[in-house]
């Protein structure tokens, strides 16, 4: 009895390796190959308080040397830029930009750039890859600082034929769902190009190309 | 021989102190008796400010509460478990919290600060208040709820509508990022709620941390744990001080009984020496523990020096009974032993005047030691010794001779003795007496330990722990004020104080009142939350009651359940705040700055001990002048003659060229080379007092002498190797003074009156 349940033992966690290992690899087919791409998304917050989930589009850029434009168009309009120089900022609006500064924003800013950019050291660095045992088209992100789990839970990674859901859980009656949808290659040949996907003014472009330019421009401006 | 008389007194005294040792064992029963292993107690006080010195004191304990255990591995995931696994094993010990990366303590401070949110805003969130309309305002709250990071809020909507008490905290606790090390690594930071200093905390914690170590190597090979802080520090000092006093008592007896054996070739002269010198420790022990409620180990180690004079009065007595005795002896036995024991509580007794109570402890011990085993020695020396002792004359009298035959030459006239001794006055005058009074040649860490440190504070951005600034007010306002002056005389993030968790009083005032438009009926609160399907009214309730609600940094900081470290206090009604210092360079580059504030103070605790140490040896050496002129009062009251004083020569001698030869080839002049100093004196004066009163039977003296000399020399000379230096500056320093009392107790045995030093 005593080899028996020692080569079960070893059966599993030769499967479970292999099971981690395999989702390392595999997340990088999962994840656009592309270094630009843009596209657009749906957002679906679930709050525990709010008694209706808060439904919200728009659209992204992401260049893995520079950073992320997150736009959203209805119901509301602003637009967040991390950038891959740790200097955020966020648009209203009426397009007046400020910056963004904190652990929140930084913590927020490293996860979306890695996950936008199948960046799996990264990842790999921050987060626990846990595949869905009955769901092999889902992968559980569990963060590895214990006290970053208790404002992010997990990020589950879902695909299916034409999109990628990211699942920001923070806890069971509280999340944020994101589909990213109809994703396109783009190469980055001037801020005016990149403001045109937006339909923004070039500062926008600017702030995620030359954040260093931006950052100066507010302070003299403060 | 005919034994000496037991005078009715001795006998009372002797049983009062059997009764008084019988009485504290009975009142202690079933009570552990507290020894002290807290080195701490040698620190004498930084400042004659009862505030300042109160403030110091209370971050002092706060900082030696709390240490660090940092796990590094090559996975995350790993050290994540690891982390977790070491948190629940210490979170199972008594009076042990344990947090991972302070998530336990941010939760609770969140928790205690959500009451006082209402005041609790940034400067540019009341901005927007007079800046924004009530529509742009209820835009602006809505735009947030659909931005992507908006996932971290502290607090739900209804309570925190805005969001603007998420955006004060993430701002107010901003600067803790992991720094650019790629290691995946997790701190564990523990606070203990026992005193970390006592020997019994330390010994089952540091048994509980190895055990909690060792399972976690057993499961997890790869994982690395580093410690951090005064506890493990004074538990490595505290252990080395153990088993390097319990290996040093051992030989120390074994090579005081051999030689014991080879002098008088029987056990039975062991019985008194023994018995006296248990006597007077108990005794001492008793007094000192019902004096002061427990007792230093190092007061031990020092007053155990005692059993060296302790000692003497066995021994002499031997000699005084032993086959080389001649009936007039006892007379002069009896009067030697009184004025050496006179002289010896002089010279502990002047130890006493000293400020450091611990030095205190030790005059206690010392005197009340030596009392007991002098009573000790009168009363049963008859029992004990039995009939006369034999001297086997083939071990020690032919040393003695020879080297009374060496000092001869040396024994020259009055004169000339006191011409060496100015000589050497004079070298030391001209050297000057080199005093070493940085804490650090008291403290000898392991370089491992010191190694860790570094690591730790290398993954933890620690602040410095032995310089900050103390900042003093009337009231609460004025410290925020003074606080804030003090934070812009430097760069941003230098320093860290009660204004990076709190808003000064009048300020959350201020910021209740600019928000009372938002929360009335029908404000920008009401619209939003009505927009969203949420009641206002609970949370408009709450507003109305905000103004009570006024968090003052008294009561976040002296908060039991938070564990902050204690920034804010109140003395005698002056208020006081601490700004601890992040990075150290900024300071010391704009060193004078402070000091345009008022009421601020720079603590550098280590300056602040050399200078309280320096001024405790200064005393010390004034004590031991005190010591030296009332033992000379003594010798005159004694003799009634001037010339007899020259028996101070010997003392006085070997004390001056201890401290030359200390200053010149040692590390320098520490309190405790100073407090050994107290010895010598002791030590010698007993030398000469009893060659002096039996100078008859001066061959016979010279032996008990030498034979009491040996002994202590042993001891010290073991106390000398010890790694601890405090009991190796002891150690040392009666060593070489003792040497040089022994040489001078020869020389001044051949000044003495008829008959002349010869063999019998």
């Amino acid at each position: 009895m005593k080899p028996l349940s020692q080569l079960l033992l070893f059966l599993l966690t030769i499967s479970a390796c292999s099971s981690v290992l395999l989702a390392a690899e595999s997340l990088q087919d999962w994840l656009p190959k592309s270094c630009q791409y843009h596209g657009e998304f749906e957002q679906n917050r679930v709050l525990e308080e709010l008694p209706a989930p808060l439904r919200s589009t728009g659209r992204f850029l992401f260049d893995c040397r520079a950073g992320v434009i997150w736009h959203t168009e209805t119901p509301v309009k602003n637009t967040t830029i991390y950038t891959s120089e740790d200097l955020n900022f966020r648009f209203d609006r009426e397009g007046s930009v400020s910056a963004l500064k904190g652990l929140v924003h930084r913590g927020m800013s490293t996860s979306l750039r890695a996950l936008m950019g199948g960046d799996i050291s990264s990842l790999n660095q921050n987060f626990t890859i846990v595949p869905e045992p009955d769901d092999e088209t889902v992968v559980e992100f569990i963060p590895n600082q214990i006290s970053a789990r208790k404002h992010l839970q997990k990020i589950l990674l879902r695909r299916s034929d034409n999109t990628i859901d990211i699942e920001l859980v923070r806890n069971e009656k509280s999340n944020t769902a994101i589909s990213i949808l109809e994703t396109s290659e783009f190469r980055f040949q001037g801020t005016e190009e990149c403001a045109s996907i937006f339909k923004k003014s070039p500062l926008l472009c600017e702030s995620l190309y030359f954040p260093r330019k931006v950052m100066d421009m507010l302070q003299t401006d403060h | 021989m005919k034994s000496a008389p037991i005078h009715n007194s001795t006998k009372i005294s002797f049983v009062f102190l059997w009764l008084v040792i019988i009485v504290f064992f009975v009142a202690h029963r079933g009570q552990s008796l507290r020894i002290d292993t807290n080195l701490k107690d040698l620190s004498p006080q930084l400042t004659s400010d009862q505030g300042l010195q109160h403030a110091v004191a209370e971050l002092s304990k706060d900082i030696e509460s709390r240490f660090t255990l940092l796990i590094t591995g090559t996975s995350e995931q790993t050290v994540a478990e690891v982390a977790v696994m070491v948190s629940d094993r210490l979170l199972k010990l008594p009076g042990v919290q344990a947090d991972i990366g302070n998530s336990r303590v941010s939760a609770q401070l969140v928790d205690s600060l959500t009451p006082h949110r209402f005041g609790l805003i940034t400067e540019s969130h009341k901005n927007l208040i007079t800046d924004l309309s009530k529509k742009e305002l209820v835009n602006r709250a809505n735009e947030r709820l659909y931005e992507i990071a908006d996932t971290a809020r502290l607090l739900p909507i209804h309570q925190d509508p805005l969001g603007w008490f998420s955006d004060y905290l993430f701002q107010q606790f901003n600067a803790t990022p992991r720094g650019d090390i790629r290691q995946p690594f997790e701190l564990v930071r523990v606070q203990l709620s026992l005193n970390s200093l006592e020997t019994a905390v330390q010994q089952s914690l540091q048994s509980a941390l190895s055990e909690i170590e060792q399972q976690v190597h057993e499961t997890y090979t790869e994982i690395d744990i580093y410690r951090s802080g005064v506890f493990f520090f004074a538990a490595e000092a505290a252990g080395e001080a153990r088993s390097d006093i319990q290996l040093i008592s051992a030989v120390s007896v074994l090579a005081i009984i051999t030689l014991l054996l080879l002098t008088f070739f029987s056990l039975r002269p062991l019985l008194l020496p023994f018995v006296s010198v248990a006597m007077g420790i108990v005794f001492a022990f008793v007094i000192t523990h019902w004096l002061y409620g427990s007792i230093h180990i190092l007061t031990i180690v020092f007053g155990a020096s005692l059993i060296g004079i302790i000692i003497d009065y066995s021994l002499h007595y031997f000699y005084c009974h032993s086959n080389l005795a001649t009936e007039n002896t006892h007379a002069g036995l009896l009067n030697a032993m009184k004025l050496s024991l006179v002289s010896s509580l002089i010279g502990y007794g002047a130890l006493g005047l000293s400020e450091l109570v611990s030095l205190q402890k030790i005059a206690v011990f010392s005197c009340s030691g030596l009392v007991a085993a002098w009573l000790t020695v009168l009363a049963l020396a008859n029992k004990l010794m039995g009939s006369s002792v034999t001297v086997n004359p083939t071990f020690l009298p032919p040393i003695v001779k020879a080297l009374t035959n060496f000092t001869a030459p040396l024994a020259l006239k009055h004169p000339i003795m006191i011409g060496a001794v100015v000589c050497t006055l004079m070298a030391l005058a001209l050297y000057g007496i080199r005093g070493n009074d940085s804490p650090r040649a008291f403290f000898n860490p392991s370089t491992a330990l010191l190694e860790e440190e570094k690591l730790v504070a290398k993954h933890s951005s620690k602040l410095e722990p032995g310089q900050y600034f103390v900042i003093r007010a009337k009231d609460e306002e004025s410290l925020f004020e003074r606080v804030d002056s003090l934070t812009q005389k430097y760069p941003a993030d230098t320093l860290v104080t009660i204004s990076n968790w709190l808003l000064p009083p009048a300020v959350q005032r201020t910021n209740i009142r600019a928000q009372e438009s938002l929360y009335i009926g029908g404000g920008a609160i009401e619209l939003f939350l009505n927009d969203l399907g949420i009641e206002a009214k609970p949370l408009q309730t709450e507003f109305a009651l905000a103004a009570d609600k006024i968090l003052s940094p008294l009561a976040l900081f002296q908060d039991p359940t938070l564990s902050l470290p204690p920034l804010a206090l109140e003395y005698h009604g002056t208020y006081y705040s601490f700004a601890l210092i992040k990075d150290i360079s900024e300071v010391k580059s704009n060193s004078t700055r402070w000091q345009d504030v008022p009421g601020v103070d720079f603590i550098d605790i280590t300056s602040l001990s050399s200078q309280a140490l320096k001024n405790q040896r200064e005393a010390s050496a004034r004590f031991l002048a005190l010591a030296f002129l009332l033992v000379a009062i003594t010798v005159y009251i004694r003799y009634r003659s001037w010339r007899k004083l020259s028996m101070m020569l010997v003392p006085v001698g070997a004390v001056t060229s201890t401290l030359l030869l200390l200053s010149v080839f040692g590390p320098g002049i520490t309190l405790f080379h100073a407090m050994a100093l107290f010895l010598v004196l002791g030590l010698g004066m007993d030398y000469v007092i009893f060659v002096s009163e039996l100078h008859n039977e001066s061959q016979m003296t010279l032996q008990a002498v030498f034979l009491s000399a040996l002994t202590s020399l042993l001891s010290f000379g073991l106390l000398s190797l010890s790694s601890i230096p405090v009991v190796h500056a002891f150690g040392i320093t009666v060593l070489i003074g003792n040497g040089l009392n022994l040489a001078g107790t020869f020389i001044y045995a051949h000044l003495q009156p008829l008959p002349q030093p010869s063999l019998r």
